[in-house]
């Protein structure tokens, strides 16, 4: 296993490297520049002056080794935005954040997903299934702004409980917390009653019942268990997707994170942190997968990596 | 395998009490407003508001700041002189580092001019108390304010004017072009690194007295000066600092009447009222808070009372939905300010390359354009329908006279189509109309103006909304190449200055000596007529008769519509939302009776409001 998991982690350096160079040289594709132009266009002397600020009047292999050299330093270089910060302080500074909302938001959707799709499933095709697909479908196909456009209406301008917006206080948490929840909730309950649904109609779960089993019994101990391994699969990618962020609920609910940067840096022509985030996405997914991988041997005994 | 589920429930139910502790959100925010009981008139454009009567009991007599301004007597206690707005973060602080990425509504409070105008744009003495020219108008002669300091108590002297013209002078700097437009002598030199900053035309005297010579007479300059704000020489040093200076706190020094006193980036930036100031606008209002929010969040934050204005600026926190409400809510009606601004909305043609070399197109589309429809639809409160680039009151403008040159018709328009060899828009390609960043409302406009062109000439448009970087690189790409496929575009124009050039510029100026290529010719569009560059060439030099500079103006613009340069779309209103306990000289109406909540109008607005006892 652990032969296993090193050349997992091996393998990512060249998918890194990959990665990095086709991020780099697409992104200096794109028109335009670190600068933000005004009524007028920039005379080719001021252009030329602002290239030479941010060291992009050197020829792009130049500019990939040197940032290349930096990254083995762990020296993502500074963000183009924020000129007094270096990407990594910068996702320093804003992931926490966004982490933080992230694990509020996988918390609600796991605590409200799980059940609802448990009894959507033990009370197939009656009115309390209906219901739970119901909901699971509109927060699913419902977008974040929406949703949090919508949570603002209610619980702020009406109802007065909660302010619009901040992340000062822990009040402040809950309408992002919530409308970015909804989704991946509709994910786990759709998940969940599928994987039960299959689940309890198998000879084992039978048997149980047979044995003259309790029903809370026949589910928490047969049904649960053996329910949960495809769903590993479903949810380990619902975790990189939280925790870094979303452009809309950061922007609309005030947030302070990371979300919206996977947006701004390529309006703002951020390269260094365009560059970052993708390498950080990259890997976030690939480790993942490798968790994912990794938890398939202890709950499904028929799994070995040799 | 048990053991694994179990311990993933525990660590879901473990984050799920984690939620559960966190403390339940109380009935009423601590913000919560109290009930109006008595508020302020409506102030509709060119009214201004009545002053409300406070209706609870004023704070003690002698609410004094930090800064030692006393306040009115109805105003609310120290504590809650703290007004809050909303703006998008950006990327420096000060103007000296860049303009158009700049928390630019925050440089006009901690920041200091050299002259400012007054409500009818007139410069009036700032930090700069007395200027005056030589007889041939090539040299302009500073007096400084001996009283002014910086906010940490270092004397405000010629040198750090000096400084703060030859550091804007550098190549790197985004609105260098702007200071260009004062012919200071020697200015395209030291910014192309061909002459040294000293032999710039802008030279020191004593310690409060500097001059500055231009290259011809610029009648317009003192304007420009308002617009020059005070750099902190002993801090910055290096005349090529990219602006990163004002990044680092222990830098943070300011001339203006407040002073930055914190930064949290992604939240906010707090100004207080600053102790060292001396000039016309002691700060009143205590404490400032710039709340770093996208416009989206604006109009909601505000009816929440998180924010005390919004609106005003360059974003559109006032949507037309949010419009559509405030019209038809009295209560919110009432904080509603409105106001015309010198802008102008704009459809501009590749006048060299087909179709639109050919006049009679472009006069088509012009006549095509029903601007009516289009104020009374998608930019219903947004603005008033537009015939000319020069808006009404601005200087040198000619709207009435103009007027019938582009009215809509669309049967002369259709002739006109025609009259090109494009009957009912037959062989005529199709288009792409780009625009530049637009919001939402403006491309609802563009597709309104598409749907016109198709029923009126049976021309097919398309829509594409470019960011600023691939926009204004295709507009640059299109005038030096003279060929592609940025020949139609829809965009806006702000005067930077009231001037009667400053509006026409984007359309030409003066020639250069030996020049013939159209290309290399003042102005960024691809349409060129050298009356018309004579005519702004002559009036930006006249000196001593603007009703004669005027009048100059006016015919380069009738050269300009008649043309069909340009299809003048509409003039925005600007709209801004205050609550009703802002009170203030900020709300005095100018001669016209107009009341606005505009950046350019007067120098740091905040000095001139304060938080009253009026409830809310």
């Amino acid at each position: 296993m652990t032969r296993y998991i090193l050349f997992r982690l091996l393998g990512l350096i060249p998918v890194l490297f990959v990665i990095s160079l086709i991020t780099f040289f697409l992104m200096h594709e794109v028109p335009g520049g670190p600068w933000k132009y005004g009524q007028r266009p920039f005379s080719d002397e001021q252009l030329a002056a602002l290239k030479a600020r941010y060291g992009l009047d050197k020829p792009l292999w130049e500019q990939y080794t040197t940032w290349l050299s930096g990254v083995i330093v762990f020296d993502f270089g500074k963000s183009f935005k924020h000129p007094d910060e270096k990407v990594i302080d910068l996702i320093a500074r804003t992931w926490p954040t966004t982490i933080h909302l992230g694990l509020m938001a996988l918390a609600v959707a796991f605590i409200i997903g799980i059940p609802l799709g448990v009894i959507a499933a033990l009370n197939q095709n009656t009115w309390v299934d209906y219901l739970a697909t119901l909901l699971s479908i509109l927060g699913f196909v419902t977008p974040h702004f929406v949703l949090g456009i919508l949570f603002i209406l209610i619980f702020a301008l009406v109802l007065k409980w909660v302010p619009t917006g901040g992340w000062d206080e822990p009040r402040q948490w809950i309408l992002p917390t919530l409308a970015y929840s909804l989704a991946p909730m509709a994910t786990v309950a759709r998940y969940t009653r599928s994987s039960v649904v299959e689940v309890i109609r198998s000879d084992y779960v039978r048997t149980a019942r047979a044995k003259g089993l309790g029903e809370r019994v026949v589910v928490s101990r047969h049904v649960m268990k053996n329910a949960l391994i495809p769903m590993i699969t479903v949810f380990g990618p619902l975790i990189p997707d939280l925790i870094t962020g979303s452009i809309f609920i950061e922007s609309i609910f005030r947030v302070p994170g990371l979300g919206k940067f996977w947006v701004t840096s390529t309006f703002d022509r951020d390269y260094p942190m365009i560059i970052g985030l993708t390498l950080m996405w990259t890997l976030l997914i690939a480790l993942t997968y490798l968790i994912t991988d990794v938890l398939y041997v202890y709950v499904d005994p028929r799994v070995r990596y040799s | 395998m048990r053991s694994t589920i179990s311990v993933i429930l525990v660590l879901v139910a473990l984050v799920g009490i984690v939620i559960a502790c966190a403390p339940a959100p109380t009935a009423v925010p601590p913000t919560a407003p109290p009930k109006a009981t008595e508020a302020k008139p409506a102030v509709a454009p060119t009214q201004p508001p009545a002053a409300p009567a406070p209706t609870t009991a004023p704070a003690p007599a002698g609410v004094t700041n930090r800064a030692g301004t006393k306040l009115p007597a109805d105003a609310a206690p120290l504590d809650k002189q703290v007004m809050r707005y909303a703006e998008s973060e950006a990327k420096w602080l000060t103007w000296d580092a860049s303009v158009y990425d700049e928390n630019v509504n925050d440089i006009y409070t901690f920041a200091d001019s050299c002259a400012r105008p007054d409500r009818e744009y007139v410069p009036q003495p700032n930090a700069c108390v007395k200027w005056e020219t030589t007889k041939d108008g090539m040299t302009w002669t500073f007096a400084l304010d001996k009283n002014k300091k910086w906010s940490d108590g270092t004397p405000i002297t010629a040198d750090d004017w000096v400084f703060t013209l030859q550091r804007y002078a550098r190549p790197d700097y985004d609105f260098e072009w702007f200071y260009s437009m004062a012919n200071i002598l020697n200015w395209s030199d030291v910014v192309g690194g061909k002459k040294k900053p000293e032999e710039l035309g802008a030279k020191k005297v004593d310690d409060y007295t500097f001059t500055v010579t231009t290259d011809q007479p610029t009648p317009y300059l003192i304007k420009i000066f308002a617009d020059v704000w005070v750099t902190p020489k002993h801090i910055v040093k290096d005349r090529l600092n990219d602006g990163s200076w004002a990044l680092d706190k222990k830098n943070w020094v300011f001339a203006g009447p407040y002073k930055v006193d914190s930064y949290t980036k992604g939240k906010e930036l707090v100004m207080v009222a600053n102790d060292k100031y001396s000039g016309p606008f002691p700060p009143m209002m205590d404490k400032i808070i710039i709340n770093f929010m996208e416009p989206e969040a604006r109009w909601a934050a505000y009816k929440n009372n998180e924010l005390d204005a919004i609106g005003g600026g360059y974003q559109q926190d006032l949507p037309p939905s949010a419009m559509a409400e405030i019209m038809a809510n009295p209560e919110l009606k009432k904080q509603l300010i409105t106001w015309p601004n010198f802008m102008t909305y704009y459809l501009f043609f590749d006048t060299w390359n087909k179709p639109f070399d050919d006049l009679k197109v472009r006069q088509a589309f012009s006549r095509a354009i029903d601007r009516d429809k289009l104020i009374g639809g998608p930019l219903k409160y947004q603005g008033v329908a537009a015939y000319t680039m020069n808006p009404p009151g601005f200087p040198g403008e000619s709207v009435s006279a103009l007027k019938p040159v582009q009215t809509y018709d669309p049967k002369a328009a259709a002739a006109l189509m025609e009259q090109a060899g494009f009957p009912g828009g037959k062989g005529f390609p199709k288009l792409t109309l780009y625009l530049r960043k637009a919001d939402p409302a403006l491309v609802s406009a563009a597709e309104a103006i598409g749907g016109m062109l198709k029923e009126n000439l049976g021309v097919t448009i398309e829509i594409q909304n470019l960011d600023y970087s691939l926009y204004t690189e295709k507009l640059k790409k299109q005038k030096q190449t003279k060929g592609g496929d940025f020949v139609f575009a829809f965009v806006p124009y702000e005067y930077d200055f009231v001037d009667g050039s400053n509006m026409l510029s984007p359309w030409g100026g003066c020639e250069k000596g030996g020049v013939t290529d159209k290309s290399a010719m003042p102005g960024r569009h691809t349409w060129y007529n050298k009356d018309f560059n004579k005519l702004l060439c002559d009036a930006g030099a006249l000196l001593g008769d603007e009703a004669k500079r005027n009048q100059m103006y006016q015919q380069a613009e009738k050269l300009l519509v008649s043309d069909v340069a340009l299809v003048p779309i509409y003039h925005p209103i600007m709209t801004a939302m205050v609550k009703l306990d802002i009170k203030g000289p900020a709300f005095t109406p100018d001669k016209a009776g107009q009341v606005t909540w505009h950046r350019h109008r007067f120098t740091s607005r905040e000095s001139l409001i304060y938080r009253s006892t009026v409830p809310r």
